[in-house]
């Protein structure tokens, strides 16, 4: 027998940013209920509007498949007298499970024979079932910031209102804090008059929200949002400004979305475009429109929580709002630009950038030191002056209005003033994009300039944070370092910037040094590792494989430019049989090494004089001469040569391993056929370290 | 609707639902939060219902008269519901009605917002109510006050009151609104927030109000050591305006500003531990 399984916990108003999670969270709970209680079920949804979390399961069994359980009595010899009657041991353990002789059989054991009763235990109603163990999978919700609302003291992401819960028609009574549940769910609150209902099943459930103005669904609702926004800007002559993250949100803040187009005062066009779109999202949770050319209209788009009816009305509330949040725009930017960004510097000396940090002037000084440097070591002289300026100045702009009203706009604002107040506009360009990328897929900076501050900018943070031991861990970053290394990475790729990352630390630290205890040596190390899996994690994002990415980013990890072409030579290898073979020679030595406690990466004396066989000598020959080799090619960036020369050592690698022992008896022979075989894990290091290879 | 008809229609509808209709508090504060009818009653577990105006004064957000939208000094209503009925939502939004904002014809949210009062080291769960995009109401469930943790949990409602006069009379501008038939806001109002502005961006004695905050603090120091927690609190809300001042006239550096807020933190928290612990305070209901 199947039945439906239906749940609905009704709340007041979920933050939207935590209903995808505690939504997904529910589904898998309930998922793992059925499984762990050997519950099959068909297919399993959840859906989710503001004021609930629903989840749904068809076809689920209503009772618990039947088990048989064995039961072992006396040995089969002594069960049975010579004319097959049950002796006394055995209808004493037919009398012990209450069944009749016949019901009992042999039992074959390691140990022997036995007789043996198979006991079948029924399986429990799935009801009681999940009467016990829906609230322990609702309580076992991981939900951040939560609270308290009754004397329950139960805790959760908003206060529970109601509970619907259905099992084969029937009403399941479980409890959530002083809520017991019922048959019963709720309309739209206002479209509906939160109009009660008595609900029969998950089809009738639907159907009955649907005519109380309730869309359960997000993905239909985000859908029904999109179409609306579309139509309307079309309506309006102009193409929405996309913003993904917004479309998310809004999806989650209402339970029957319409689309109220408004309109403002195109005297605020004066104002920059990415100044109105960030008050119409941040405040207002308004889309943006432009015309055919990207410039903005004087016009947006509200998601509100309503039908059609009075639009007319809630639209000018809506620009009411718009206009004061706009006044108060232009009135920051009115104000922000009496003060030129040279003469903000000095405010920087009062505000404290991180504790034990210094201040933000502390790090504008930094910022500058480390991009001066950058300059020298690209040999782009040229560049001095603007990045010098555009440093000095990137930071001026945390001291606006705007800025602190919206922090999001930090380099934004800078450069924005900075074009307005008649600063170059490579400098005010490098301001402006200094703080890119944001967000993975964002962005970069535009030009040279601009890279070498953000790279700056973002070394600093990462060596700050190092040397105090703030180093992420797990799904803590507060800082956001694993953001701000992506980025630094992304950058240098971009740019084809020839950089160490180490050699960019290491200066970054002799900045911020003053603030801790902590050696270069052990801040070096720790960003190391943290480093080596960001560029792991951006590589096999570019699409190359992790044994590749793991062979490169162990012996080359400080230069991702040299990391990328590594790997484009070793794609392009990988496939050749002299290069397999080679990948498993060079684990053998690698292993070989270990055992005999060699330590592969010190210098080991090799006497040629004590070979005895003539496979060491014309190994050692060969690698001697690639060895040069293999580093003329590697600094003249021909990676691909490089690799070749080392499978084309596969002949004489392979007759070593087949002629020579390298564990000879006599200890001097031994080592320095151990020091030929380090040398020959140092030369190939030189490129990958191809032990990492998976044969493929 | 005139401004004063809001508030009393509010109050009336809220005295129906058993508060105690109380006053404004005599003491300068940021917020109706602030008011003893607030801060002490949430904490201890006896129920209590109250609502009450209050005149919330932020000197920063004074602009001379000249914004339409931002003055010195608005006008909270404020409702402290404990512990909070589970029908509160609906109540609420029948008060709206009852203000004549036909819910049918406008988009209501409530939208996350948690409440935090550093200086209160309050904290509370809860929504903005946005009407139509305007936030009219802050809506709380109070977790934490004076660093205890609350129970039972009391809810808060304060209306922002000009907002909801400007929305219901169509109105963009605070000074167009009619206080009664007579009156208008900006006759009672306007002269206000032109001296105040000048007083706390100009002119205020940066050296007096630093002396000053000194001199509350410790004098709520002495009291909270005597069991005089009304008194104590009346001082620590002192504090808190006077520091409100000097941070308007600029007087405050970044760094000065975190220490200047955990002072007065210290002293909330204190209060709220002793006035819990029940020991000193004799003649509190």
């Amino acid at each position: 027998m199947e039945a439906e399984f239906l749940l609905e916990i009704g709340c007041e108003e979920i933050p939207a940013r935590f209903l995808p999670s505690a939504s997904q969270q529910l589904k898998r709970n309930i998922q793992q209920v059925f499984s762990a209680h050997s519950l099959g079920c068909g297919e399993i949804d959840a859906y989710s509007t503001p004021r609930r979390l629903i989840v749904h399961a068809a076809g689920v069994a209503t009772t618990q498949p039947a088990r048989s359980r064995l039961i072992t009595g006396p040995p089969w010899a002594i069960a049975f007298d010579r004319e097959g009657r049950p002796t006394a041991a055995a209808l004493g353990f037919a009398r012990k499970n209450q069944v009749g002789t016949e019901a009992l059989s042999e039992v074959k054991t390691k140990k022997g024979s036995y007789l043996g009763y198979r006991k079948q235990v029924p399986g429990r109603g799935a009801d009681r079932i999940l009467a016990e163990e829906i609230p322990k999978a609702i309580q076992g919700l991981e939900l951040p910031k939560s609270m308290r609302w009754e004397s329950s003291r139960f805790l959760f992401l908003r206060p529970i209102r109601w509970i619907l819960c259905l099992f084969d028609g029937q009403v399941l009574p479980i409890r959530l804090a002083s809520v017991l549940a019922g048959g019963r769910t709720y309309g739209h609150r206002i479209l509906a008059g939160n109009r009660e209902a008595v609900v029969t099943g998950f089809g009738d459930y639907r159907q009955r929200l649907r005519e109380a103005a309730v869309e359960i669904d997000p993905t239909a609702r985000l859908c029904r949002i999109r179409a609306d926004l579309e139509v309307a800007a079309a309506g309006q002559g102009g193409d929405l400004v996309e913003d993904r993250n917004l479309l998310q949100t809004v999806a989650h803040l209402s339970e029957h979305p319409g689309v109220v187009c408004g309109d403002f005062d195109p005297e605020f066009l004066k104002l920059p475009a990415e100044v109105l779109i960030t008050v119409m999202r941040e405040h207002q949770k308004y889309f943006s429109l432009q015309d055919r050319e990207g410039k903005l209209l004087p016009k947006f788009l509200a998601v509100v929580d309503s039908d059609g009816a009075c639009s007319r009305q809630i639209q000018a509330g809506h620009e009411r709002v718009l206009r004061a949040r706009l006044a108060d725009a232009a009135f920051f930017w009115e104000a922000d630009l009496k003060v030129s960004l040279q003469d903000r510097i000095g405010l920087l000396k009062k505000i404290t950038y991180q504790r034990n940090l210094g201040t933000l002037f502390d790090k504008t000084l930094r910022i500058k030191a480390l991009s001066k440097f950058i300059v020298q070591r690209i040999r782009r002289p040229e560049l001095l002056s603007p990045v010098e300026q555009a440093a000095e100045l990137c930071k001026a702009d945390l001291t606006t209005e705007m800025v602190r009203e919206f922090s999001n706009l930090q380099g934004v604002m800078g450069g924005l003033y900075g074009g307005v107040q008649g600063i170059e506009a490579a400098v005010s360009e490098a301001i402006y994009d200094h703080y890119l990328p944001v967000a993975s897929q964002d962005s970069l900076p535009r030009g040279l300039a601009g890279a070498i501050v953000a790279l700056a900018d973002k070394l600093d943070t990462l060596a700050g944070a190092f040397c105090l031991g703030l180093v992420p861990t797990g799904s803590r970053d507060p800082l956001g370092l694993r953001r701000q290394a992506l980025g630094l990475i992304r950058i240098l790729l971009a740019k084809e910037l020839d950089l160490s990352c180490e050699r960019l630390l290491r200066k970054a630290y002799e900045g911020v040094h003053r603030f801790t205890d902590r050696s270069l040596e052990e801040t070096s190390l720790s960003f190391r590792s943290f480093l080596k899996d960001r560029l792991r994690y951006l590589f096999r994002e570019q699409g190359f494989r992790y044994d590749e990415i793991n062979a490169v980013v162990e012996v080359c990890w400080e230069n991702p430019v040299e990391i990328r072409k590594r790997l484009g030579a070793i794609a392009g290898m990988r496939e050749s049989a002299d290069f397999q073979s080679l990948a498993t020679g060079f684990k053998r030595i690698k292993n070989i090494l270990l055992k005999a406690e060699v330590d592969p990466q010190a210098a080991h004396a090799i006497d040629p004089s004590r070979f005895t066989t003539p496979e060491e000598g014309l190994l050692h020959g060969r690698v001697v001469s690639l060895d040069r080799g293999i580093s003329e090619a590697i600094g003249a960036g021909r990676h691909g040569a490089a690799l070749e020369m080392m499978a084309s050592l596969r002949p004489e690698v392979d007759s070593f391993f087949d002629q020579v022992l390298v564990m000879d008896k006599d200890p001097s022979v031994r080592r320095n056929r151990l020091a030929l075989l380090a040398f020959l894990l140092q030369t190939f290091l030189k490129v990958a370290d191809v032990s990492e290879m998976v044969a493929s | 609707m005139w401004f004063q008809q809001l508030f009393l229609e509010l109050l009336n509808f809220w005295a129906e639902q058993g508060c105690v209709i109380h006053l404004p508090y005599d003491v300068e504060k940021g917020a109706g939060t602030m008011n003893p009818e607030t801060f002490f009653r949430v904490l201890g577990p006896d129920p209590y219902r109250v609502a009450y105006l209050e005149p919330s004064r932020r000197p920063a957000d004074g602009r001379y008269g000249e914004n339409p939208n931002r003055v010195q000094k608005h006008h909270q209503l404020q409702v402290v519901l404990k512990p909070g009925p589970p029908e509160v939502q609906s109540l609420y939004l029948e008060s709206l009605e009852k203000i004549g904002i036909r819910l049918r014809g406008h988009d209501i949210r409530f939208e996350e917002d948690n409440w935090e009062s550093p200086t209160l080291g309050a904290w509370g769960a809860g929504w903005q109510v946005l009407l139509d995009g305007l936030e009219i109401t802050q809506f709380t469930y109070f977790q934490q006050a004076g660093g205890l943790e609350l129970n039972p949990v009391s809810v808060e409602l304060t209306y922002g009151l000009e907002r909801i006069a400007m929305f219901l009379s169509h109105l963009s501008d605070v000074f167009d609104l009619d206080w009664n038939a007579d009156v208008g806001y900006r006759e009672l109002r306007h002269a206000d927030e032109v001296q105040f502005s000048r007083y706390n961006f100009e002119v205020a004695d940066i050296d007096l109000h630093f002396g000053w905050f000194n001199d509350y603090e410790k004098e709520a120091d002495r009291l909270i050591e005597k069991g005089l927690v009304l008194p104590a609190y009346d001082y620590c809300l002192k504090c808190s305006h006077t520091f409100n001042v000097l941070d308007a006239r600029g007087a405050i550096s970044v760094s000065e500003r975190t220490g200047m807020i955990q002072r007065v933190r210290t002293l909330a928290c204190r209060i709220a531990q002793r006035y819990q612990s029940g020991e000193d305070h004799a003649g509190m209901g």
